[in-house]
C-alpha cells in the first residue's frame, strides 16, 4: 500500500515535472518539434547516388543539398547525416523523414518533402498560397514576390555576373573598351529590380571592403576612343546560357550599351559549354568562401574550370592582406579577360511558419536541420502534405 | 583606440611615405564601415599624427592650394571586409593614363565595442567570462571551499569543466565526462545549482565537493530527473528571460531578450513589475548582442543573470554576467 502510494507520488512528480515543462516551453521562443517542411526546386534531379554523374552545373548543385541533408558533411555514409530518404520519385519527389539518431541531434522538423521541376513563377505562386515553406527564387524575382507578400530571404551578394573573354589576346583592348561601355546601375535597376549591386571588382564589397576602389561607372566616351584605336575593327560575340532568362536579358543590354559606344557586339544563345564560334562568354560564378583571400582563389579557380585557364597561377595564400588582396586583384582585372558586371544575392522565398531559416553563406549548404515550424502562427491551418 | 588600430594607423602612414615625397596634403575620410562616428574620427586623427610624424604638412580638409604651395588630397576611406576593418587611403595618380590611382591599405581585425550605457532608471551592464567555439549550456563564477581561489564551471552536454585563473585566462583544472543519452537533444537544456549542490543536464545529474570543483560524479539517471528551471510566465511569449533578485523603486526586475530567432542579433532589456501577475514595464536600455541569446538564468543573491549568447560573427558561444543598477 504505501509502496503504491509512493509510486503515486513518483508518478504526480514526473507529471508536474512535464506541466512545468510545457509551460515553459509556451513561455520561451524555444524550438518545436514536428512538421513537414515543404521544399521546392527548379532542378530535376534524377539521381541521388553519388556515383551517378550529374547532367548539369544546376543539378550538381541541387544534389549537393540534399546530400548535405543526408550525409554528415555531404560525404556518402549511409544514416549519417540528419534526414533520411524515406520516398524517391526520380525527377519529381524526394521525402525525407528525420534521422532519430542523428549525432547532432535529431532535427526539428519530422520531415520534409522536396518538389523538383517547379518553375520559377510556379514556385512563388505556392508561396504565395502558402502550399510549399521554401524556394530558391531567382534574384531578378525578389522584389516582384515581396511586394505579392512572399516572405524573402537574401544572403549578402555572393554571385558573380562576369564576362570573360575567351583570347587574352582579344581581351586588353576590347574588354576594356566593353567594360567601360557598360551601364551596370541600369542593369541592377531595371533588369534586377534593385536586387544585388554593380560590380568592377572580383570580390563583393562586404567581403574584401575594397571594391569600391574599382569604378562601376560607364564612360562611354573614352570606350569610343580606346575601340577607335583597333584596327582593324572586328565583330565580337558574346555568349549566354540559353536556358538561364537573366543571363540573356543582361547580355542584350551590353549589346545595346556597347553600341552606344561603336562596339559591332552580338549576342548570341549558347550551351553551358565553351563555344569555338563565341570572342567572350557572359558567366555565373559562385563564391564558396566568406574571407576575401580564399574567396578570391575559390574564384580563379571556377574561372578556370569555365575554361578560361591560367587563373589559378594567380593564387594566393589564404593568409594575404587586404593590400596584397587587393594588388592581385587590379592585376588581373587590368588584363580585362575577366570584366565583372554585376554581384547577385542568394534569394529565397519563406512561408510565415517557418523559423531559424538561414540563408547558406558562401560554401555553405541549407541548415535544414536547424529549422523549425511555427505552427501557432496564423499559418496554422496550414496543413502538412504528410 | 586599441594598440592593434595604433599599429595599423602608423603602418598606414608608413605607406603613404613611401609613397609621397613630404609634401602639403590634406585628408578628407569616409566611413562605409559599421564603426561608429567617434572611432572614425579618432582614426583619421591618429593618422594625421602619424603624418606629421613623416614631416607632412596635413592642412585641413577643404583647404586651396596653389603653385608650389600645391596640396595632395589624400582619400581616407574606412570599409571593412568579412573579418577585418579595412582602411584605404587613395594616392592621387601620378600619370593621368593610369587606369587607377594607387591605394594604400591596411586591416585590423573586427573588435567586439560594446557599451552598456542606461540613463534610465535601471540600467544593466555585461561582462563577458568566457567564450568557446562549443556550445554550453550553463556557467558559474565560485571559489575553491578551501583556498577561495576563483573557478569557472562550464557546464555542457558531454562535460562538466572546471577552469582557474592563471595569467589572466581561465586554465582547465578538470573535465568530468557526463553519461550521454542515446540520442542527443537539438535543443539541450542544462543548469548548474551550486545552492543544491549538483549540476544537471539532459538526464543525467552531477554532484561533487568543494563547490563542485572537485570529485564531479555524473550518473545517468533518466529524463524525469532533469530540474526543469522555474518558469516565468508573462506577456513575453516568445522570449527567454527570468525574474532576478533585487527590488527598483518598490518594484521586481526582469531580463528578457528580444523575440527573434537563433539567426539574428539579439539584446537583452530589463523590466519592472509589480506582481508576478502584472504586466512587465521596460525600464532603462537594452544591451545589445551579435547573436540570439540562448539561455538566461537568475544568478544567486545577485540583481544579475548569467547569459549564453551564441555570437553569429564570430561563431562563439559566450557566457556573460548580466547586473541590473537601480538608478534615479
Amino acid at each position: 500500500m504505501r509502496l503504491t502510494l509512493l509510486r503515486r507520488l513518483a508518478a504526480t512528480s514526473v507529471a508536474i515535472l512535464c506541466l512545468f515543462a510545457a509551460v515553459h516551453a509556451r513561455a520561451s521562443r524555444r524550438p518545436r518539434y514536428g512538421g513537414t517542411l515543404r521544399v521546392e526546386m527548379g532542378t530535376t534531379v534524377t539521381s541521388v547516388d553519388p556515383s551517378v554523374p550529374s547532367s548539369s552545373f544546376e543539378e550538381d548543385l541541387a544534389r549537393d543539398e540534399i546530400y548535405s541533408l543526408i550525409y554528415e558533411n555531404g560525404e556518402p555514409n549511409a544514416d549519417s547525416g540528419p534526414f533520411k530518404i524515406s520516398s524517391w520519385q526520380p525527377g519529381k519527389l524526394l521525402t525525407l523523414q528525420a534521422n532519430e539518431q542523428f549525432r547532432e541531434g535529431r532535427p526539428f522538423v519530422d520531415a520534409i518533402g522536396i518538389i523538383m521541376g517547379r518553375a520559377a513563377g510556379d514556385r512563388i505562386l505556392d508561396l504565395e498560397l502558402n502550399k510549399t515553406d521554401l524556394a530558391r527564387l531567382p534574384a531578378q524575382e525578389a522584389r516582384h514576390a515581396a511586394e505579392r507578400g512572399v516572405r524573402i530571404s537574401q544572403s549578402q551578394p555572393d554571385e558573380l555576373l562576369a564576362i570573360v573573354f575567351l583570347e587574352p589576346r582579344t581581351a586588353k583592348v576590347v574588354g576594356q573598351a566593353l567594360s567601360l561601355s557598360i551601364d551596370r546601375s541600369s542593369i541592377v535597376n531595371f533588369l534586377l529590380q534593385k536586387v544585388g549591386e554593380p560590380s568592377g571588382a572580383l570580390l563583393p564589397q562586404w567581403s574584401s571592403g575594397t571594391s569600391f576602389l574599382f569604378s562601376t561607372s560607364a564612360d562611354v566616351p573614352r570606350a569610343k576612343e580606346l575601340w577607335s584605336q583597333i584596327t582593324p575593327s572586328r565583330h565580337i560575340v558574346l555568349g549566354y546560357d540559353s536556358a538561364d532568362p537573366l543571363e540573356q536579358s543582361v547580355a542584350e543590354r551590353i549589346v545595346v550599351n556597347a553600341k552606344e559606344a561603336g562596339i559591332p557586339l552580338s549576342a548570341a544563345a549558347s550551351g553551358s559549354n565553351k563555344s569555338a564560334n563565341l570572342d567572350a562568354r557572359l558567366v555565373r560564378v559562385r563564391m564558396s568562401e566568406t574571407k576575401p583571400g580564399p574567396a578570391l582563389n575559390s574564384l580563379l579557380q571556377s574561372f578556370d574550370s569555365l575554361g578560361s585557364g591560367a587563373f589559378k597561377m594567380k593564387a594566393l595564400s589564404d593568409s594575404a592582406s587586404s593590400q596584397d588582396i587587393y594588388n592581385r586583384e587590379r592585376e588581373i582585372l587590368n588584363e580585362f579577360r575577366i570584366v565583372p558586371v554585376v554581384w547577385l544575392p542568394q534569394v529565397y522565398g519563406l512561408s510565415v511558419r517557418v523559423r531559424n531559416w538561414t540563408t547558406p553563406l558562401p560554401g555553405k549548404t541549407w541548415a535544414l536541420a536547424d529549422v523549425w515550424l511555427d505552427t501557432a502562427d496564423n499559418s496554422s491551418d496550414v496543413k502538412d502534405s504528410e | 583606440m586599441p594598440k592593434s588600430w595604433t599599429d595599423a594607423v602608423a603602418q598606414l602612414a608608413d605607406k603613404i611615405a613611401a609613397s609621397l615625397s613630404p609634401s602639403r596634403l590634406t585628408l578628407e575620410t569616409k566611413n562605409i564601415s559599421s564603426l561608429d562616428a567617434s572611432y572614425a574620427s579618432a582614426v583619421e586623427l591618429a593618422l594625421e599624427g602619424e603624418l606629421r610624424r613623416h614631416s607632412f604638412q596635413v592642412a585641413p580638409a577643404g583647404s586651396q592650394g596653389a603653385g608650389p604651395l600645391q596640396l595632395t588630397q589624400l582619400q581616407l576611406t574606412l570599409a571593412e571586409s568579412a573579418d577585418a576593418y579595412v582602411w584605404v587611403v587613395e594616392i592621387p595618380k601620378k600619370d593621368p593614363g593610369e587606369i587607377s590611382a594607387p591605394a594604400v591599405i591596411v586591416s585590423v581585425p573586427k573588435t567586439a565595442m560594446s557599451d552598456g550605457s542606461g540613463v534610465p532608471s535601471l540600467a544593466l551592464e555585461t561582462r563577458l567570462v568566457w567564450k568557446q567555439p562549443d556550445r554550453f549550456l550553463d556557467f558559474v563564477l565560485t571559489s575553491d571551499a578551501s583556498s577561495r581561489d576563483p573557478r569557472l564551471l562550464v557546464l555542457e552536454t558531454s562535460q562538466i569543466a572546471v577552469y582557474r585563473p592563471s595569467d589572466s585566462q581561465w586554465q582547465l583544472v578538470v573535465a568530468s565526462p557526463v553519461p550521454q543519452n542515446a540520442i542527443p537533444s537539438r535543443d539541450p537544456q542544462g543548469t548548474i545549482d551550486l545552492k543544491g549542490g549538483y549540476a544537471a543536464v539532459a538526464g543525467s545529474r552531477c554532484a561533487g565537493e568543494s563547490n563542485l570543483t572537485e570529485n564531479v560524479h555524473c550518473t545517468a539517471l533518466g529524463p524525469a530527473a532533469m530540474p526543469v528551471p522555474a518558469a516565468d510566465i508573462s506577456s513575453r511569449a516568445k522570449s527567454v528571460g527570468t525574474r532576478i533578485s533585487g527590488i527598483c523603486g518598490g518594484e521586481s526586475i526582469s531580463l528578457y531578450t528580444g523575440e527573434g530567432d537563433w539567426t539574428r542579433a539579439d539584446s537583452i532589456q530589463g523590466y519592472l513589475t509589480k506582481t508576478l501577475t502584472s504586466p512587465l514595464t521596460p525600464s532603462g536600455s537594452a544591451i545589445q548582442f551579435d547573436g540570439p541569446v540562448m539561455y538566461v538564468k537568475p544568478e544567486p543573491d545577485a540583481s544579475a543573470a548569467r547569459a549564453i549568447v551564441h555570437n553569429l560573427e564570430t561563431g562563439n558561444y559566450e557566457a556573460y554576467l548580466v547586473t541590473a543598477t537601480c538608478g534615479h
